[in-house]
């Protein structure tokens, strides 16, 4: 089964959902041979049904474009949320200039048994060999040159050049290295069933993803077909125990009977499903790859689905781990440095969302102050031993250390983003348009720039501005490159972008001389970066490698933003 | 339409063009609308280019004027929605600082 062929892997992946058949349909396009291990027989069912645009995204530029337009998914222009008691709905919309052709305005919202069919008959249409109802027992990774798998009920040993662990969160190889991490601070299981119901608007929220607070938790409501309405709760870990003693329907309806403003909207809807529970809730591993394996998707990690970015981790990681041994079968000499950048771009992605999250949950907590659910989910001290192994917590306490950041504050970055995105009128209604959120929007931006041409004086975080070699992944071969990103010698980076000697040059200058932001940002323009002259900036202003200071020499300071993968015009794959 | 001032933003436009895959229609410049609902820059290439817009007009008419003042994000008409919107909103605020501004180039 190993590869004979110079250049061109043989690759097991274990799993056929969404990880697993990107990591295929990459390793494929990229001319390696995948074999997948399912130990189901499609279709099956599966929750997860709402996606990002940048998911949307990467099918597209695997060549799925026409056969997902052919299935009507029902489109997903936004999500929109009932965040904490008494807000006004706010909505995050996916509006955006198309970049690329590859950059999507919208998501869809699936029935996963229906679209992981989907993707595994493209990947048997392209010959490539699928074994389903096929358990894989046993992943042997000691021998430095290859993978043994153990798979089938006959048990047969298949060698490989690599092994691809997308099995969902029982992935084998995942389990057996005993690398993961449970998250201390979502304690929560989910606990869901589908309520008969068409979506009641028409305007601009048709289709939108509704996420919304009550006391015991929250709720997501996902139109994942015409008539068909997808209803989760996520609680807190604790009332587990009575869900065994009510039974899983009893305590579904009566917790969602609390959250008062989604039965509004599901109105007298039937329930038309059984009621099914999830435990294994927010996690993510020590090493998401090593030698000749690499875990993708929910065998990887896991965390709380407020935005819908599961799927998005999954084939996200899945083009990363493909383009990674692409890399490796190509140039060996570069393993460790490949495997480096896998597991620090993967760590990134999930640690925006875990922060995102974090600042959302900590802002809800502050409007249901009687919430046993909601006081539990509040970042307010430095000392937080929940938040132990996250590098955006450490980067924040080290803030509120110097006195630049507070924590207390950090639910002010979730506050800005709603107020971005917040309705005109404090009930949800067809008048809502995607208009009326752009005076809040062009504020923002205003706001921001103001504070950028503040800036006189930037100072370089260091004694030394380096050039320190990186991977990005080529938008459309999807091939592995090596780049390089700006650092400091202590080894402090921004990795978003790519740059060049030419730039490091223009970031040297900075050491020498007084160089202000609108400076800058017309010499890196210059230099070819003018679209994304101020995102540098701000991107080294984010990772600490630069500090602005105004004309009396006070600092500037330019709030993080919060942001994750998948949406916008610059997706991370 | 001040012709010198759409000439300064049509240059912005040239050189962001010059490293975009998918190019941004210049034709109909003074229609372009810049953000929101068909706009072709997102929330931070706006912040770019409104900088990049503030230093060519101070370089050329040695006036420093500001497009994110509370008088530009108020107006009725956003002069972010389209060309010829900012290129209005920008000759009424050279002309309130005195700065004579002749129509060509």
């Amino acid at each position: 089964m190993r590869g004979l062929i110079l250049n061109r892997s043989t690759v097991a992946v274990i799993g056929a959902g969404p990880a697993g058949c990107t990591a295929a349909l990459t390793l494929h396009k990229l001319g390696h041979r995948p074999v997948v291990f399912e130990r189901e027989i499609f279709p099956r069912y599966k929750v997860g049904e709402s996606f990002l645009p940048g998911t949307l995204s990467i099918f597209n530029r695997l060549g799925l474009q026409q056969k997902i337009d052919a299935r009507n998914f029902v489109k997903k222009p936004s999500a929109t949320f009932l965040w904490g008691r008494d807000e006004a709905p706010w909505t995050f919309s996916f509006t955006t200039p198309q970049s690329s052709p590859w950059v999507f305005d919208h998501a869809i919202q699936v029935k996963r048994d229906e679209f992981d069919k989907l993707l595994l008959d493209e990947v048997k249409e392209r010959g490539i060999e699928v074994s389903e109802n096929t358990s894989v027992s046993n992943v042997d990774i000691s021998d430095p040159d290859k993978v043994s798998l153990t798979a089938g009920k006959a048990d047969n040993q298949v060698e490989f050049d690599f092994v691809i662990d997308a099995g969902g969160s029982n992935g084998p190889l995942a389990r057996k290295l005993k690398v993961r991490h449970y998250d201390e601070f979502y304690k929560s299981f989910a606990i869901w069933s589908y309520f008969r119901r068409a979506d009641p608007f028409e305007g601009d929220l048709k289709g939108t993803t509704y996420s919304i607070t009550f006391e015991d938790g929250w709720v997501w409501m996902i139109p994942v077909a015409d008539d068909l309405y997808s209803v989760g709760l996520v609680v807190d870990r604790s009332k587990s125990s009575e869900v065994k003693e009510k039974g899983p329907e009893r305590f579904y309806r009566e917790t969602l009977a609390k959250a008062t403003r989604a039965k509004e909207i599901l109105g007298d809807a039937e329930m038309t499903d059984e009621v099914r529970v999830i435990h294994d809730w927010s996690y993510d591993s020590e090493v998401y790859s090593a030698g000749r394996y690499f875990l993708s998707g929910d065998s990887a990690c896991f965390t709380d689905p407020l935005f819908s970015q599961g799927v998005h981790l999954a084939t996200q990681s899945a083009v990363s781990a493909a383009a990674a041994i692409d890399r490796i079968t190509k140039r060996k000499d570069e393993s460790e440095e490949v495997h480096a950048w896998y597991n620090r771009s993967y760590r990134e992605t999930y640690e925006q969302y875990h922060e995102f999250l974090a600042s959302f949950y900590t802002l809800a907590s502050f409007t249901e102050p009687e919430s046993a659910f909601w006081s539990k989910r509040r970042i307010s001290e430095s000392d937080d031993g929940r938040l132990n192994r996250k590098g955006w917590f450490e980067r924040l306490a080290a803030s509120s250390k110097d006195g630049t950041v507070s924590v207390a504050d950090f639910r002010d970055r979730a506050a800005t983003m709603m107020s971005i995105g917040r309705h005109q009128r404090t009930e949800l209604s067809d008048e809502f348009t995607d208009r009326e959120l752009e005076p809040a929007r062009v504020r923002w931006i205003s706001q921001l720039t103001k504070r950028l041409n503040r800036i006189k004086r930037l100072q370089w975080n260091g004694a030394e501005v380096v050039l320190k070699p990186y991977y990005k992944i080529d938008p459309e071969t999807f091939t592995l490159e090596p780049k390089q990103v700006l650092a400091n010698e202590d080894g402090r980076d921004m990795i978003k972008w790519p740059v060049e000697e030419e730039h490091r040059e223009i970031l040297s200058r900075l050491l020498k001389e007084e160089v202000g932001y609108k400076e800058l940002i017309r010499e890196l323009g210059d230099a070819g970066q003018q679209e994304i002259s101020s995102q540098i900036v701000i991107r080294l202003m984010e990772a600490g490698l630069l500090v602005g200071f105004d004309k009396n020499g006070e600092r500037v300071l330019i709030q993080d933003r919060l942001r994750f993968d998948g949406v916008g015009t610059e997706y991370e794959v | 339409m001040n012709d010198r001032i759409l000439s300064l933003i049509n240059n912005i436009f040239e050189e962001v063009n010059e490293r975009r895959e998918e190019k941004i229609s210049t034709e109909d410049l003074p229609s372009l609308a810049l953000y929101g609902e068909h706009g072709v820059f997102d929330s931070m290439q706006l912040v770019n280019f409104l900088t990049q817009v503030e230093e060519a007009v101070e370089d050329e008419y040695d006036q420093e004027i500001s497009l994110t003042s509370e008088k530009a994000v108020s107006q009725r008409v956003s002069p972010f929605s389209r060309v010829s919107r900012l290129v209005d909103f920008i000759e009424a605020e050279l002309l309130e600082s005195g700065v004579a501004v002749s129509e060509t180039a």
